[in-house]
């Protein structure tokens, strides 16, 4: 998927030493998430584009040790 | 101290599908409550945020050879063998779910999609060509279940009646003459898979035991024990549980009409479906073992260091204050993410390769099998309330002339 151009509103960031290579981000919010072979999170984009707003803080909610955070940027 | 604490585990329901109403009243005192386990007493966590705080919470140790660490069965304290990593801790228990981790990737378990799905359709060809009834669980939730499990860990699928045999036979413990025959169904476990990584040190395959075999057996990293006990713990804990769901999600479709027909007529119900079919049933029914390692401050209670916990996914998934009328099963729910697989570091390895088999052992049976409804009524089917996973596995179904071809 394509991220979108230019900063968004929201930023997104894990915690790749806190992830525990569960694989819950990327089976729920594919579009943002990844993992690299050894199982650990690889972000797509730090800045979801609006419709997939929604999808990271599912993502960040499924996480089960909470290394994903959503920060909203002031515009 | 004269107090009489509530026992448990309850496994008294009246609807097969709600908790027993004992258990609902002591989800009145979330957070958590005092219980009385068959081996003393015990917290029991009740609410959802509780819950998923304190299994992320270091101090709750999975350590079942420590001094107190809760039952659910009389049983004798064993120490933690080198291998069993979900009774580990911390670095002990990273390392081996690091070890798993690229098998259990989404990539890796979403490439094995048409495999499974091809095995559906086969096992639906042969109940159609069979005509009805059938036992879902013998024609579908069992077969489904092992010979994905099977393809993933690299073991014969020609073999699963030898293994589900052994299995049952390990995992009843209410069974009669159980201890000889556990001991017979464990070494006859161990001396197959001892073969099979024997076999696959020679001739490697595309599948999980071949790649351990290679980059953890062969380097050293782990010794031959390990491996063979890891493999076992993945093929019992694989087994049973999601052909379990497969059947008795089917049973809570079917017993709901209305949701049957909207997860049948709207595939992007789908994922959501297998969800809400995950919280609703919570078949991982008496909850998730723990013990305190030091003081922890819970809502205005304290659990002090060396006493137990039980976290409930049952309750947790029933809590009101997250899911509105949570007795209900509501297949367009979007609510938080349920407790069924745990949370934590311990969150069920296996949950990405559940998922993506549930989601594909609804949608082909439903686009397959429209009609499908049950053989008996509802008061026939037996539902095991007493087991540590909930559910039925004896569910007759019938269908009309209205069936699908294979998609492919
Ligand atoms: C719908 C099916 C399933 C359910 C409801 C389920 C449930 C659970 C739960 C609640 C836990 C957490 C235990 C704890 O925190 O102490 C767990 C852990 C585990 N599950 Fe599953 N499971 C399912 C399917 C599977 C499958 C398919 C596999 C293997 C292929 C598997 C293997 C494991 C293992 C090895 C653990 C231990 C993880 C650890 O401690 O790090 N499970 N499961
Ligand atoms: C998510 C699913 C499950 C997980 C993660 C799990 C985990 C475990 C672990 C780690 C052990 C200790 C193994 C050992 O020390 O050799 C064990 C033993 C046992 N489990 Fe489970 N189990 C699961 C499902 C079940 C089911 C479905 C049943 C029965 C209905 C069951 C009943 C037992 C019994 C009776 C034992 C003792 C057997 C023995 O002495 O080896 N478990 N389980
Ligand atoms: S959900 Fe959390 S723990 Fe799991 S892979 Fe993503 S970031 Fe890592």
């Amino acid at each position: 998927m394509s991220a979108q151009a230019g900063p968004g509103r929201v930023l997104l960031r894990v915690d790749t030493g806190a992830c525990c290579r569960s694989g819950a981000c990327s089976l729920v919010a594919p579009d943002l998430f990844d993992q690299g072979d050894d199982g650990k999170v690889l972000l797509k984009t730090p800045h979801p584009p609006a419709d997939l707003i929604e999808a990271a803080e599912e993502a960040a909610d499924y996480c089960p040790v909470s290394a994903i955070q959503l920060e909203i940027l002031p515009e | 101290m004269a107090e009489q604490l509530p026992a448990y585990p309850m496994t008294d329901r009246t609807c097969p599908y709600d908790p027993p109403a004992g258990l609902l009243d002591l989800q009145r005192q979330a957070p958590l409550v005092k219980v009385q386990l068959p081996t003393g007493p015990a917290w029991l966590v009740t609410s959802y945020d509780a819950a998923r705080t304190l299994l992320d919470d270091p101090r709750m140790s999975s350590d079942m050879g420590r001094e107190g660490f809760p039952t659910l069965y009389r049983q004798k304290m064993r120490p933690v063998l080198k291998g069993s990593f979900m009774r580990m801790d911390g670095e002990e228990h990273a390392f081996y779910r690091t070890m798993l981790a690229g098998e259990f990737s989404v990539k890796r378990v979403a490439a094995m999609r048409p495999e499974i799905e091809q095995a559906c359709d086969q096992l639906l060809d042969e109940m159609i060509r069979q005509g009805p009834p059938a036992n879902l669980h013998e024609s579908y939730g069992i077969p489904v279940s092992s010979s994905s499990i099977c393809r993933f860990l690299g073991v014969p699928y020609e073999d699963a009646e030898f293994f589900t045999t052994h299995l049952e036979a390990l995992f009843d413990p209410h069974r009669a003459g159980a201890p000889e025959r556990i001991a017979n169904s464990k070494a006859a476990l161990s001396a197959y898979l001892d073969e099979l990584v024997t076999r696959k040190q020679k001739e490697p395959g595309d599948d999980m035991i071949s790649r351990l075999v290679a980059d953890y057996l062969v380097p050293g990293k782990v010794d031959r024990p390990e491996l063979l006990l890891t493999s076992y713990l993945l093929l019992a804990a694989g087994h049973e549980t999601t052909a379990n769901m497969i059947t008795t999600g089917t049973a809570a479709l079917l017993m709901h009409p209305e949701q049957f027909a909207l997860v049948r007529d709207e595939p992007k119900l789908l994922r959501g479906a297998v969800e809400e079919l995950l919280r609703y049933l919570s078949i991982f029914q008496f909850g998730i073992t723990r013990i305190a390692t030091e003081d922890i401050r819970v809502g205005d209670q304290t659990v002090a260091a060396g006493e137990g916990i039980i976290v409930s996914p049952l309750l947790g998934n029933r809590d009101e204050s997250v899911y509105d009328d949570p007795h209900t099963l509501d297949v367009r729910r979007r609510g938080r993410p349920h407790l069924s697989f745990g949370h934590g570091p311990h969150l069920c390895v296996g949950h990405t390769l559940a998922r993506i088999e549930l989601q594909i052992a609804f949608e082909r049976l439903l686009t397959r099998l429209p009609d499908l409804r049950l053989a008996v009524t509802e008061s026939e089917i037996p539902f095991r309330t007493a087991t540590l996973v909930f559910g039925t596995i004896d569910l007759p179904v019938t269908w009309g002339e209205r069936t699908e071809g294979a998609s492919a």
